[in-house]
């Protein structure tokens, strides 16, 4: 039967094909090749590499969550309004995907730095200074990482059939109800997708952070900025250190694959 | 509980025009062929499309006047079944049946016992804690029939109720539902294609063709007395339609046909009952005096019976017995003669309105 039959792969597809594994997969078994594995343990636990550990889970999961909040009503206005221009505003939030990750941190300390734009006003009037603050991070990464969430919820919403929303209207519920019972439920799976893109994005954020929010163990030194610290002192620990990063990563992805990644039963 | 609904809905180059008035425990069936509206009449009835003329409303309070007034869907006290069910595939059934009283403000033990009640009374309070996915179709109609009624709407829509099932659960349905619209107090109106759910089901029949109402009667007048080209094949009758005068009906094609009623006039319309055709390999001589001569299209086994499709003047079906097709040998393709007699003719008048008085 053909649809059983082996199909042999050509050698131009064959080469560069196995080619292209071997080149993803050769630095990852460098890094367990190259690891310092008697000291590993020692320098995962020493207070540097806790306290980066400990601000990348803070603050991944708090642009995550500032990026849920805003990100998943942005995508519902890209996805169902019938407002004009959708089309620029879907554009528009692709921006900082394409651009530079240290682009978007000179762009935010234009708009959130003590003389920028909305930063200024904000510390003039309240006080509150983000560039060079865990706050600061915080929105570094959710200004990277939002456009993964909005692009995977925009999708739930759009390949969502408006009917089980017109059942729940004529069964009385009210728009919020609707959202809260039927519309969110339904597309819990791309939501979490969307989530764990933008969770991972945000832990590895990188240029955006260090530009905006500086380097300052503690405060704004996460996982990403202590390894490239780390690489000009003593390469062993950043690589024991990357080596934690990937581990968590792992342990994310298993621990959620069950839980939002499988799509829901077709009805 | 009256409805009125005297409205039309644009949609492009569509246009439906409506005017009906829906009592208390009365079932209307609304039937015509695809796209001719029927389910724009309930989605606007329902409130989930807006009208652009005219108004709807229920005991006098206005439900949409296609300017200031839009009541949303939530507000109306309407329950719709959806033609593939809509059952919130991430809620089990006694939730799915519950979230109308839970939406109209109920606490979640009063309205998972009204959810629990409205299952019961459909036969179907097992399957309260399975998952919509597990359902089979019968089971996922009852379900949906059930959510829609929890609600205790003063208007129940039904689109296609029973299109998606197979004919064994189709009629068990039928019978289970029959019974259930019996019971319900407000209006309902069902939308259908199958002329069997529309005489066992409806009260009234509302046939729509192309965005307009042409017959609003009873099912035994309907099937009795059809008035378009589409309700005769619906019930498989054979419909000439034309100017009556001297005992006959002369079609707009010229074609004319012998009628028993010498005093009918003005426009006019003749059934045949396809049992009443017969068919000829050679012009039949005889008393029969319409005789037509015609090519068979198709020959479909009917039971005991067969069935044959042709096209003449215009298109007729005829009943044969099977001895009679195996003497015959009817093939597609063959030319055939065909004769009625008058007295197997039934003639009415077709009037300008919508409703026609028997004249047999």
């Amino acid at each position: 039967m053909s649809s059983t039959r082996t199909t042999r792969a050509p050698w131009f597809l064959l080469v560069p094909g196995l080619l292209a594994l071997a080149f993803l997969i050769a630095p990852l078994l460098a890094l367990l090749w190259r690891a310092p594995w008697g000291s590993v343990l020692d320098i995962m636990r020493s207070p540097v590499a806790l306290d980066a550990l400990r601000l990348s889970m803070i603050t991944a999961t708090a642009a995550t969550i500032l990026a849920t909040v805003l990100g998943v009503p942005l995508a519902w206005l890209i996805a169902k309004s019938q407002l004009p221009g959708t089309g620029i505003v879907r554009a528009l939030v692709l921006v900082p995907l394409l651009i530079p990750p240290v682009v978007s941190g000179v762009a935010l300390l234009a708009a959130f730095g003590r003389r920028g734009a909305l930063g200024g006003f904000l510390y003039d009037t309240f006080g509150v200074q983000l560039p060079f603050t865990t706050a600061g991070v915080v929105l570094a990464e959710a200004f990277v990482a939002m456009p993964f969430l909005v692009i995977a919820v925009e999708g739930g919403f759009r390949s969502l059939n408006s009917q089980f929303e017109e059942a729940a209207d004529t069964l009385g519920a009210s728009r919020w109800t609707i959202f809260r019972r039927i519309t969110l439920p339904l597309i819990a799976p791309a939501l979490g997708a969307g989530m764990v893109l933008c969770w991972a994005r945000a832990l590895g954020e990188f240029g955006a952070t260090i530009t905006f929010a500086g380097n300052f163990p503690g405060v704004t030194q996460t996982m990403p900025l202590a390894v490239y610290e780390a690489l000009e002192s003593d390469p062993s620990v950043a690589i024991a250190l990357s080596l934690l990063l990937i581990l968590i990563c792992v342990i994310v992805l298993v621990m959620l694959r069950g839980r939002f990644l499988r799509p829901l039963a077709a009805t | 509980m009256t409805v009125v609904a005297d409205f039309a809905l644009k949609r492009g180059e569509f246009t439906l025009q409506i005017d009906l008035t829906l009592r208390a425990g009365e079932v209307t069936a609304i039937v015509g062929p695809n796209a001719a509206g029927k389910t724009s009449v309930l989605r606007a009835l329902a409130g989930l499309e807006h009208i652009n003329a005219g108004v709807i409303s229920m005991d006098g309070v206005v439900m949409d006047d296609a300017h200031r007034v839009f009541m949303p869907a939530r507000d109306r006290g309407i329950g719709l079944v959806f033609q593939d069910y809509v059952l919130f595939p991430h809620l089990s059934v006694l939730e799915n049946v519950a979230f109308g009283p839970r939406s109209h403000g109920v606490s979640k033990v009063k309205a998972r016992a009204t959810a629990m009640h409205a299952l019961q009374q459909l036969h179907i309070s097992a399957l309260a804690a399975r998952r919509p996915g597990s359902l089979s179709g019968g089971q996922a109609q009852r379900v949906a029939l059930a959510r829609a009624l929890a609600t205790a709407p003063r208007l129940l829509l039904l689109d296609e109720p029973l299109a998606a099932l197979d004919v064994q659960t189709k009629n068990e349905l039928r019978a289970s539902m029959v019974a259930r619209l019996r019971e319900f107090t407000g209006c309902s109106v069902i939308v259908t294609h199958d002329p069997v759910d529309a005489m066992l089901l409806a009260d009234r029949v509302l046939v729509i063709e192309a965005g307009h109402v042409v017959q609003d009667a009873p099912p035994a007048q309907i099937a009795a007395f059809p008035h378009t080209p589409y309700v005769a094949a619906l019930m498989s009758l054979n419909l000439i339609r034309g100017t009556a005068g001297n005992g006959e009906i002369t079609a707009a094609d010229g074609s004319s046909v012998q009628i028993a009623d010498p005093y009918l006039s003005g426009p006019a319309a003749a059934v045949i009952r396809p049992e009443s055709v017969a068919v000829h390999r050679a012009r039949p001589e005889g008393s029969a005096r319409n005789v037509w001569s015609a090519v068979v299209t198709l020959v479909q086994p009917l039971g005991d019976n067969v069935r044959i499709h042709m096209e003449g003047a215009s298109s007729m079906i005829a009943t044969v017995t099977a001895a009679a097709q195996s003497e015959l040998a009817l093939a597609p393709g063959m030319t055939v003669w065909t004769s009625v007699k008058a007295v197997d003719i039934r003639s009415y008048p077709l009037s300008s309105g919508s409703q026609v008085s028997p004249a047999e």
